[in-house]
């Protein structure tokens, strides 16, 4: 009689379930890695610094506050958006509310560039680029192109602006709250904590989940 | 298929707690059960329940686009108009992850289908790791013989499985995060998918955010890609249902999954394949006053964990179970038995449900739930299996 195949998995074992492992949730991150980039709280002080590169400076603050717009949380009035961020430090967003009236931005107080002077990595569309997708196989293979062409691995981040809240009004923020720095100049950034992916629309959370309350487990 | 007792592993419930299977007692009753295990014969898994599930699975699929392609069977289904299309985008580009048919088996006669849990299917860590450990550690201790196997090749294929998915990264895995039951078996799925090579991040539902149209993370980070252990049907039902129709998020089940896990899907494999012997009579019920006949089970469209679910067996007797999900239409299915086996810890009878897991478009092991009462739920004890002749 030949040998029966085998029914049950030949190897099971766990990655991050293991055995006396506290901290489920952040097992699988690795350490963050930290990339240059330069502050700057207006064109003016770029160009001043960068005298050889004032073309730069001109095309890095364009780029931000282009994006300024796009990226800037959203708040339905004026004052919930001064509420965060201090009188007179919004303006109107352009887009318009659905119910008619507008929607309200905070000013953009900085920007920030890539060291390296590099070139934007983010397309016109998209305001910002993020890691790009590493395919399962990819990354078993650790192909090089994913060190060198990625975002997060160039070596720069995106060219973005930034703002400074009421609280905290000492410290420069992306528009994903990520804090970069108390002062203009050169910083260390986590290059994925400021892709910043997020899409800069009117933010809400939890509005999935309000079903399972009357249910033990949402699964079958 | 028998029932046998066994002892006992020292210890194991320190174990589980330490793997993360917190739910293994649930209100201080047991629900992992290795007091006794199910033997099954080589042909029984070969021959019966391994190319039924495959089999079931593919008529499942091929009634898949004809459903996505008519309205009248989407209305049937009580699937939103505004998302038909949502629906239908996601087939078939976005292939499935896993899902879990429940059969009736009793060893000897074809198994039937009694329902699809296509779209949030658990007991998933307990059929997969903690089951096959279970049989590790019993021939490891010479309880069981070397030659003793398991149908449970889940672990492998779901780590496959994420590799062919092509998913983009990081990837997240979310579900409500109050319940044990489902957090472990997200997690699980997440270790599996960290075992495939994927970058991945747990994220409660509670926390998923959106912005300008797009899901979004904690931290405000645009999430293209989510495994979610909650219903379709409960998301097109709230608050971020419009998101989904501007949103660039891959799910996991994709969304045709809602299709699937619709109890309506019964009645519908009933015509397409009348008199097939895997499968149990069912039609879509007319009039919710009907009486109940004699040998034909009551359940809703959309229900779970066996909620909702009534039946009046065949010698007259109604059974059922309470649950939140009365409110929408009902399919009627033929009432199939489940087989008896005499549990003498308890000295009672026990009704066996085979659950029987398919990972990708395979076949991938079972899981056995049993319970003094004759409909399944979420409390009902899983027992462990082997094969061996």
């Amino acid at each position: 009689m030949t040998q029966r195949p085998r029914k049950r998995s030949h190897h099971a074992v766990l990655a991050l379930m293991m055995p006396a492992t506290g901290l489920l949730l952040t097992a699988c991150s690795p350490p963050e890695p930290q990339v240059k980039a330069v502050v700057y709280n207006s064109v003016q002080e770029c160009q001043e610094k960068n005298p050889d590169a004032k073309e730069q400076c001109l095309t890095d603050y364009q780029q931000a506050a282009a994006l300024h717009p796009k990226v800037a949380p959203k708040y339905q009035n004026l004052q919930e958006c001064e509420a965060d961020f201090g009188v007179q430090r919004c303006e109107i967003a352009p887009e318009r509310r659905a119910e008619g009236g507008s929607f309200f931005m905070p000013m953009m107080m900085g920007y920030m560039a890539s060291q390296m002077f590099s070139r934007p990595l983010m397309g016109q569309g998209m305001p910002y680029a993020s890691a790009p997708p590493t395919s399962p196989r990819d990354n078993v293979r650790r192909d090089d192109n994913n060190q060198t062409s990625g975002f997060a691995g160039g070596g720069g981040v995106s060219t973005q602006p930034l703002y400074r809240s009421r609280d905290d009004a000492g410290t420069f923020r992306t528009a994903d709250n990520y804090a970069v720095a108390s002062k203009t100049g050169a910083v260390s950034v986590d290059p994925q904590a400021v892709s910043g992916a997020r899409a800069g629309g009117v933010r809400s959370v939890g509005g999935f989940g309000s079903t399972a309350a009357s249910h033990a487990s949402a699964g079958s | 298929m028998q029932r046998k007792p066994v002892n006992e592993r020292a210890r194991w419930r320190d174990y589980a707690e330490s793997v993360g299977f917190n739910y293994h007692t649930i209100d201080g009753e047991p629900y992992w059960d290795e007091s006794a295990y199910y033997q099954f014969s080589w042909q029984q898994i070969e021959n019966e329940l391994e190319p039924a599930t495959e089999e079931l699975h593919e008529m499942a699929l091929a009634l898949g686009p004809e459903i996505l392609a008519s309205e009248d069977l989407l209305s049937q289904l009580g699937i939103p108009a505004a998302y038909w299309d949502y629906i239908a985008d996601s087939w078939p580009a976005q292939p499935q992850l896993y899902g879990r048919m429940d059969l009736c088996y009793d060893g000897k006669t074809p198994p039937k289908l009694l329902e699809l849990n296509y779209d949030t299917p658990t007991s998933l860590f307990e059929s997969s790791f903690f089951q096959w450990m279970w049989l590790e550690d019993l021939i490891g201790d010479g309880v069981l013989p070397e030659a003793a196997d398991q149908f449970n090749s889940l672990q492998e294929k779901l780590i496959e499985a994420f590799k062919l998915l092509n998913l983009p990264q990081p990837f997240y895995f979310s579900c409500v995060g109050d319940s044990a039951e489902d957090v472990g078996n997200t997690l699980y799925l997440m270790d599996c998918a960290v075992q495939a090579g994927l970058g991945t991040q747990f994220l409660p539902l509670e926390q998923l955010g959106q912005g300008g149209g797009q899901f979004v993370d904690a931290a405000g980070n645009a999430i293209n890609g989510m495994f979610k252990l909650y219903p379709w049907e409960f998301m097109l039902a709230e608050e971020f249902a419009s998101v989904l129709l501007t949103s660039n998020t891959r799910f996991v089940e994709p969304p045709w999954k809602l299709v699937l896990s619709n109890k309506g899907i019964l009645p519908l494999l009933w015509q397409k394949y009348p008199d097939h012997p895997n499968l149990l009579p069912g039609y879509f019920e007319d009039s919710a006053n009907a009486p109940l006949q004699k040998g034909w089970v009551r359940k809703p469209l959309y229900s779970r964990e066996g909620s909702n679910v009534e039946l009046v067996n065949a010698n007259g007797e109604k059974i059922a179970a309470e649950g939140p999900y009365g409110s929408g239409r009902y399919i009627r299915q033929q009432f199939c038995p489940l087989p008896q086996f005499q549990d003498q810890k308890r000295g009672q009878t026990a009704y066996t449900l085979t659950g029987s897991w398919v990972v990708g478009d395979r076949a991938a092991g079972i899981g056995l739930r049993e319970d003094a009462s004759l409909i399944t739920t979420n409390t009902s004890r899983f027992v462990p299996h082997i094969i061996l002749d």
